[in-house]
């Protein structure tokens, strides 16, 4: 099976601030040489806390921040080499769904003009076709055809979700970059736009890059996990394997921080303390070594590179 | 799988919404009113107004105010109303004309500056800034000192210095647009830049540029008068505000009427701008809902 998207060592520095008055600090480097490939109708999960630039890598992937170095192709076209004018038409093929459900839609133009603004752009049809195509639009992802007039702000948020999923679906993208889709939303409502996103996949075999902070839910969604911490990937593997067996003492963390409901339950926790640290001074060697409890002297020199450690599981840490 | 419910009714556009919050607001609804009354002094003072803007009544100089001339007469035996009514004409067209022309000017510099950022940012930044150091009233008496005055070149030179407090409310309101995901949206959607600009970011941007369009009609009208005042401007028979005050200032120990009632109309109208310009702004802060 040949690979939809294909990304060689990405990395996305933002200039340091200050510079004439103030001491000019460090470049953050939010994503620094990532590498990962999805494959047709796969589902790649991408987690990490807060700031470890799971989001930025979501949008230079689109190109919608100009990446610092990297390849990436898709469908074997490069997209970081492709001009202006070439990207433009290369949008149709990739789309993104936004996590802030009010943000993400244009408080001035209405439902219908939203969805109907793609295939103005990319799509030579009359005005009634383009027409039926949003009343389809709408009906497939639970509204009504007759939402198409309304306003964003009359909607709910979970609404609005689906109108930014109609937005994005709607000129039959391959890839759907989705930058934690549900979590701005009710738990009651965020199952309904999984299951939307679900039968989507399914319909229009849509591949997705599932961006969130919510490890239970990637599981449920996904067929691979890539977690990332500080800007890199430091474990990347198959759901199960990951969810039966995390190698990286990071992923441990992060499953148990998440709560299980079941009070017999009884778990050995594995605690991390601390915050992430400021990514633009991230600690020497393995970035997780402060915050490790397994850390070792080679953790503190080198940084652990991004290894098979069994068939299919990717980990960077020196422990295996 | 159930989708929430959704209320039915009329649309609610921004629109409406604005109007709503505009209607409550006591100052804005005022001057609206005072606004619209002043329209219709203008649009209709040829139709309204009781005697000829011209007209000289030799037997009734310097009358006072009586109820055939309810503003009184000037040295020359005009009608003072007749010649307010004609004299709003000048002040709205001055006001609107010049606050246009700064508009437009503000809006394109500022946006070009806000959505292509860097080198064009700095370019027209700076040249808001040289044009900054002007004294735009001193810049204007020179420029009416080398032509010959005329309203129009008045609303021009008034257009012309005073478009950058536009531009960088605009340029403001782009730089954190731009931040907004339904501009990242737009962009991932293949949209134009042109497209872009106009359909997403200029129509969230205009709120505060119509506020301070507002405001700067208020400002136009006085530099107009100002101008008038010192015989710079409007050029008499022509009646202005501005002309009438300076005419009116020789006499104001016997006629007070002369002088009153022309700096009167330009407080009223001012005002008027003034207050239907914040009006405006609170009717839009969404703070204030």
């Amino acid at each position: 099976m040949n690979n939809l998207l294909e990304a060689i060592n990405i990395k996305k520095y933002f200039p340091p601030q200050g510079g004439l008055i103030t001491p000019r600090g460090k470049s953050v480097k939010a994503v620094d040489g990532v590498s990962f490939t999805l494959g047709r109708e796969e589902t790649l999960g991408l987690v990490g806390e807060s700031g470890c630039g799971k989001t930025t890598l979501g949008r230079v992937i689109l190109r919608l921040i100009e990446p610092t170095e990297g390849l990436l192709l898709f469908e074997e076209k490069n997209v970081f080499s492709l001009s202006k004018k070439e990207i433009r038409s290369l949008r149709k093929d990739m789309q993104i769904i936004f996590q802030d459900p009010f943000g993400s839609l244009n408080p001035r133009m209405k439902a219908g003009s939203i969805i109907e603004e793609p295939l103005k752009i990319h799509q030579q049809l009359s005005k009634q076709e383009r027409q039926q195509q949003v009343s389809n639009l709408l009906e497939m992802v639970g509204l009504r055809a007759q939402d198409a007039e309304r306003y964003p702000h009359e909607f709910s948020g979970g609404q609005r979700q689906r109108i930014g999923i109609a937005r994005a679906i709607s000129l039959h993208p391959k890839l759907i970059v989705a930058d934690e889709p549900v979590s701005a939303l009710d738990v009651s409502i965020q199952g309904q736009i999984i299951n939307l996103l679900i039968d989507l996949r399914e319909k229009f075999h849509l591949t997705y890059l599932f961006i969130s902070h919510d490890l239970h839910l990637v599981n449920h969604f996904s067929d691979r996990i890539a977690v990332m911490y500080l800007g890199r990937i430091v474990e990347m593997s198959a759901c199960e394997t990951l969810y039966n067996k995390p190698l990286h003492p990071y992923t441990k963390a992060l499953f148990a921080a998440v709560p299980i409901p079941d009070p017999e339950t009884k778990k050995i926790r594995l605690t991390v303390s601390g915050d992430v640290p400021d990514p633009s001074k991230p600690p020497t060697g393995c970035h997780f070594h402060p915050r490790c409890p397994y850390v070792m002297p080679i953790c503190k020199g080198n940084y652990p590179l991004l290894e098979m450690k069994e068939s299919g599981h990717l980990a960077a840490c020196h422990l295996y | 799988m159930k989708p929430e419910t959704i209320k039915n009714g009329a649309p609610e556009t921004p629109w409406r919404l604005f109007w709503k919050g505009f209607k409550k607001n006591k100052l804005a609804v005022s001057g609206t009113i005072i606004i619209a009354g002043l329209f219709i002094i203008a649009i209709f003072a040829p139709v309204i107004a009781p005697y000829d803007q011209d007209a000289i009544m030799v037997k009734e100089i310097l009358q006072p105010p009586s109820q055939k001339h309810l503003m009184g007469t000037d040295e020359l035996g005009r009608d003072v109303l007749t010649r307010i009514m004609w004299g709003s004409r000048v002040s709205l067209l001055v006001g609107f004309l010049a606050v246009g022309i700064s508009v437009a000017i503000g809006v394109l510099l500022g946006s070009l500056a806000g959505y292509y950022g860097r080198l064009v940012d700095a370019i027209i930044m700076r040249f808001v800034d040289v044009m900054l150091c002007f004294p735009t009233f001193f810049l204007i008496l020179a420029v009416i000192a080398f032509w010959e005055p005329s309203i129009w070149k008045i609303m021009l030179v008034i257009g012309l210095t005073s478009w950058m407090g536009v531009a960088r409310l605009v340029r403001a309101e782009f730089l954190s647009l731009k931040e907004r995901d339904f501009f990242q949206a737009a962009r991932a959607l293949g949209g134009k830049d042109l497209r872009i600009i106009f359909r997403h970011i200029l129509p969230n941007s205009l709120a505060p540029v119509l506020v301070s369009a507002t405001l700067g009609v208020a400002g136009a009208i006085l530099t107009e008068a100002a101008l008038s005042f010192l015989g710079i401007g409007i050029q008499p028979p022509d009646p202005s505000w501005g002309n009438m005050l300076t005419a009116g200032k020789d006499n104001i120990e016997i006629a007070w009427w002369l002088s009153f009632f022309p700096g009167f109309a330009i407080f009223i109208t001012v005002m008027g701008y003034n207050m239907l310009g914040e009006g405006i702004r609170d009717a839009i802060d969404p703070r204030l809902r």
